[in-house]
């Protein structure tokens, strides 16, 4: 097991455009590292880096204390899976798994037991005579990740190694992805543009926009804590409603918004200043009565009913639209009738007005 | 943003050792390169100087001089060999749009039984090495020919002479018709049929329908088969060595240089102009298919509307029919006149027998070997150099990848006899004395037929996922590795096709071979060139149809193996 850490990361292509702009971060040794970030963010770009198929134009990759920026890429002992899983379609599935072990000269006997091993880490005892043609989208993937694992590599990286999966196989697919990277303890770097997949997979995750790491940290923070209105609006569903900064009291701001005044705990903003509240949609809820300090009038255009939960869609006299998500209906609130967003401070956060203008809404 | 505590350990560069180093790329790269300069670049170099000294002057800047070149305003024979090659080369072009277009036009709208047998059929004579068919017309309309006598017999009419103008066109037109045809059925199958059923709904008879719209839109495809025929056509040796007599052509001029006076600087002059005119009609197939590009062909996937009109059909299908048995009329002859022991002064062979076969197994059996050898070892040089070759172009970024592709594909548009010239100037002097060896004919059979591979693989290459090579490098693959492995493997199929093809088109190569033979290394196209001289008839068509068996069988098995694709490894440009 070893720490993966990379340096000031700068990959420039020719014509100057900078698919990866001074990125920094480190995956503790055994943790599942997600770069999660729309397409064209650099997250592809830098996983090629630290497999060595691109070469950075400036920067560090270190695997432990060692520098392995300008190493060649088949002497960096790496695992990988692709997104097209690139199975050899002339060899068997043993001998796809075998590859890696062939390749380091192992006795015939150890590579029959070692293989036979990792297949049956992956679920696939007994397959080892067909052709990956003949197996399933699933089976192919984790013939991929079998073969990826089998030589014991220092780094495993995964380049949206679900993306060809339906829907369901998905969900069960990283579950198990997660499972089995815990089972063989290795570092790993997984690259997804679903955030639902990172959030579910992830140690760490790190944000990318733009060839910049927008935030790094655990799941549960990124979620909860987003560093900006690029991320909160990436990672999940959100909420923005633009107000202005009216006094401060027992250290929490006080935002006026669309007329009503509400308490939000976190951010740092001036008095005077116009600012973008957040909220996620299943932080607060809709009340056919007002409650003082936390609630803003509005008028409920749209319910939805979606069995596990129930969306509310909500006018505030500004003309902005937001969506609240509650697990019942809620008495007394219905399409057309006038109703109070209700938000407890600590759910709430304070963004820069100018913060906005990155958004690309609409999509 | 970033966590982790790097500053306690400090950071080592990872040691790279020899082993971490990858030497295969760089062997191959080299070895490519190598490969380029010495068996290329030098010998087109070495021509191209050449023909700028006069004979038996060594090279120096004083000793530079036009004086080969000058022959082209003073010699006659010079002035007409020109003038005929350019005659031929235009009136088999004409010829060729004039068989091939209405066969294309039937293939793509007339609804004719047997489609793929009858495409199958008429591909076959730019298969067949041109000059087995070329002495057959001897047999058909020479003087004692077959047609010839049935003429004379029932009509009175007496034939103008197969030799010169007459009979080279003939025979090069029956042979490169099938270019113009293949594309521009191409075109016509993928034209909108829309756009012809409009101008009939606006009122337009078949003839203007032809004029206004069928035309224009396969013009570009008209154009460039017409190109390739005129290419192929001029730098055929073959065909005019056999038919011509005193009528010479560029080709033979050169063969003569050579072979009558060993002058290679006045061959290599010619040569060069005889480039000059592929040259400026490749340029002009390039300026054509590139201002056309994109305008006529449509996305509609409706299939064409076939005429049914059964008076249309017969006809159409007559013409197909006397196309193919006139186009193959000397290719069959040559298998009848190869078991004829006695056919002369006759219609038909008076007697038929294997006594050619077993003449030619006592004393043929030789340039059979010589044939077979020399088509192997070359052919399985092209298939690890053209590999590679392309392996470089398709997968290695690097500026001026173009002039690589430039250069490998050079040899397949120029004359045979030219690569013949050129391959001798660089290898007819110390250090490199190859003249008169087996190494010499391989290295020339290599570098013309290796387009073949190279083209071939660069197809199946680009179309590859690059992530399977990076999966075997990720797994710790050298490159070498990686590409015995995984790479070959995977493009194997189309490799192979093209080695069959390359194979077979080195056993009926003459052009070359007669540049670069020797008492030593006689093929089996030089042996049947030979018997011909000596006017036995005989053992040459059994020669003939052994070369012609070959080739088949390989094109057959190239076709299985290939499926569709074979059709564009014969397109030019």
């Amino acid at each position: 097991m070893i720490d993966l850490s990379v340096k000031d990361l700068v990959k420039e292509f020719s014509g100057g455009t900078r698919a990866v702009d001074n990125i920094n971060f480190t995956v503790p040794k055994g943790s599942l590292f997600t770069l999660l970030g729309p397409s064209g963010c650099g997250k592809t770009t830098t996983l090629r880096m630290i497999a060595g198929l691109e070469t950075p134009t400036s920067g560090q990759i270190l695997f432990g204390n060692e520098d392995y920026t300008y190493f060649p890429p088949h002497r960096r002992e790496i695992g990988m899976v692709f997104q097209s899983y690139a199975l050899f379609p002339h060899m068997t599935v043993f001998d796809n798994v075998a590859y890696g072990l062939k390749i380091r000269n192992v006795k015939k006997a150890e590579i029959r037991q070692r293989v036979e091993k990792v297949l049956d880490l992956v679920g696939l005892a007994n397959t080892g005579d067909r052709k990956p043609s003949q197996m399933s989208g699933g089976q192919q993937q984790r013939i991929a990740l079998a073969r990826a694992l089998v030589y014991d590599p220092k780094i495993l990286l995964l380049d949206e190694p679900l993306s060809n999966l339906d829907a369901k196989l998905r969900v069960y697919m990283r579950d198990e992805i997660r499972k089995i990277q815990k089972k063989a303890g290795i570092t790993t770097v997984y690259v997804t543009h679903d955030q639902e997949e990172a959030l579910s997979i992830a140690d760490y995750i790190a944000v990318m926009h733009g060839g910049k790491i927008s935030q790094f940290g655990k799941s549960y923070d990124i979620y909860e804590h987003p560093a900006s209105v690029l991320v909160a609006d990436f990672i999940g569903k959100a909420n923005f409603l633009t107000g202005e900064i009216v006094g401060k009291e027992k250290g929490m701001d006080q935002v006026s918004v669309c007329g009503s005044t509400i308490r939000v705990a976190s951010g740092q903003g001036e008095v005077g200043k116009r600012a973008v509240l957040f909220f996620r949609p299943e932080k607060a809820y809709l009340s056919s009565q007002i409650v003082s300090g936390k609630s803003i009038e509005c008028v409920v255009s749209n319910i939805l009913y979606l069995g596990e939960s129930v969306c509310y869609t909500a006018k505030v006299n500004t003309g902005e639209e937001i969506k609240v998500s509650v697990n019942r209906r809620i008495e007394n609130v219905d399409e057309g009738s006038k109703a109070y967003l209700v938000l407890e401070p600590n759910d709430g956060i304070l963004f820069p007005i100018e913060q906005l203008t990155l958004l690309n809404r609409g999509n | 943003m970033s966590t982790g505590n790097l500053e306690l350990n400090p950071i080592v560069k990872k040691r790279l050792t020899w082993r971490d180093i990858d030497f295969s790329v760089i062997i191959v790269m080299f070895l490519v390169i190598a490969v380029l300069i010495m068996f290329l670049v030098y010998p087109i170099g070495k021509m191209l100087l050449s023909s700028f000294l006069e004979q038996g002057k060594p090279f120096a800047l004083h000793n530079l001089t036009l004086v080969n070149f000058s022959k082209f305003f003073t010699s006659n024979l010079y002035v007409q060999a020109t003038i005929n090659s350019i005659n031929t080369s235009v009136a088999s072009v004409i010829v060729s749009i004039l068989l091939g277009l209405p066969l294309a036009y039937i293939m793509s709208r007339v609804a004719i039984p047997c489609k793929t047998l009858f495409t199958s059929l008429a591909t076959l004579p730019i298969i067949l090495p041109p000059f087995v068919g070329a002495y057959s017309w001897i047999l058909l309309l020479g003087r004692n020919g077959f047609i010839s006598f049935l003429l004379r017999q029932w009509f009175g009419i007496t034939m103008p002479s197969i030799y010169g103008f007459t009979g080279i066109t003939l025979a090069m037109s029956l042979c490169y018709y099938p270019y113009v045809f293949l594309m521009a059925q191409g075109a016509l199958s993928v034209a909108d049929p829309y756009l012809e059923e409009s101008a009939m709904v606006m009122g337009a008879s078949f003839w203007r329908r032809l004029r206004t719209v069928i035309i224009p839109l396969v013009l570009p495809s008209i154009a460039a088969g017409a190109i390739t025929v005129f290419m192929r056509a001029i730098g055929n040796f073959g065909v005019p060595s056999i038919l011509g007599g005193e009528y010479y052509t560029l080709p033979t001029l050169i063969f003569f240089q050579v072979a009558g006076y060993f002058n290679l600087n006045t061959a290599s002059a010619i040569s060069i102009v005889s480039i000059l005119f592929s040259v400026l009609a490749l340029l002009l197939m390039k300026y054509i298919t590139a201002r056309n590009a994109g305008v006529t062909m449509t996305t509609t996937t409706r299939a064409v509307k076939q005429i049914n009109n059964p008076v249309v059909k017969t006809l159409s299908l007559v013409y197909v029919i006397l196309l193919i048995v006139v186009s193959l009329a000397p290719h069959l002859t040559v298998l009848l006149a190869g078991f004829s022991e006695r056919w002369a002064g006759t219609p038909w062979p008076t007697k038929l027998s294997l006594l050619n076969f077993q003449k030619i197994f006592i004393s043929a059996i030789r340039p059979l070997e010589n044939s077979l050898f020399l088509a192997v070892v070359a052919t399985l040089l092209s298939i690890f150099f053209g590999t590679l070759i392309a392996y470089t172009t398709v997968k290695k970024k690097f500026k001026g990848r173009w002039l690589i592709d430039v250069m490998v594909m050079l040899p397949f548009i120029l004359p045979g006899i030219v690569v013949g010239v050129a391959i001798l100037a660089a290898f007819v002097k110390p250090p490199l004395y190859l003249a008169g060896t087996a190494y010499i004919l391989i290295i020339a059979y290599f570098i013309r037929r290796m387009p073949y591979v190279f083209r071939s693989a660069v197809g199946s290459l680009s179309g590859m996922d690059p992530a399977m090579e990076q999966a075997s490098t990720i797994m710790g693959a050298s490159w070498g590795a990686t590409f015995r492995r995984v790479t070959f493997p995977l493009i194997t199929p189309s490799i192979l096709a093209a080695g069959l093809l390359t194979f077979t088109t080195l056993i009926g190569e003459l052009s070359t071979t007669m540049i670069l033979y020797s008492a030593n290394w006689k093929t089996v196209t030089v042996s049947i060139y030979e018997y011909l001289l000596e006017d036995k008839m005989g053992p040459a068509c059994a020669l003939g149809t052994i070369v012609t068996v070959v080739v088949l069988a390989g094109i057959m098995i190239a076709n299985k193996l290939l499926g569709e694709k074979i059709g564009n490894m014969f397109r030019a440009g």
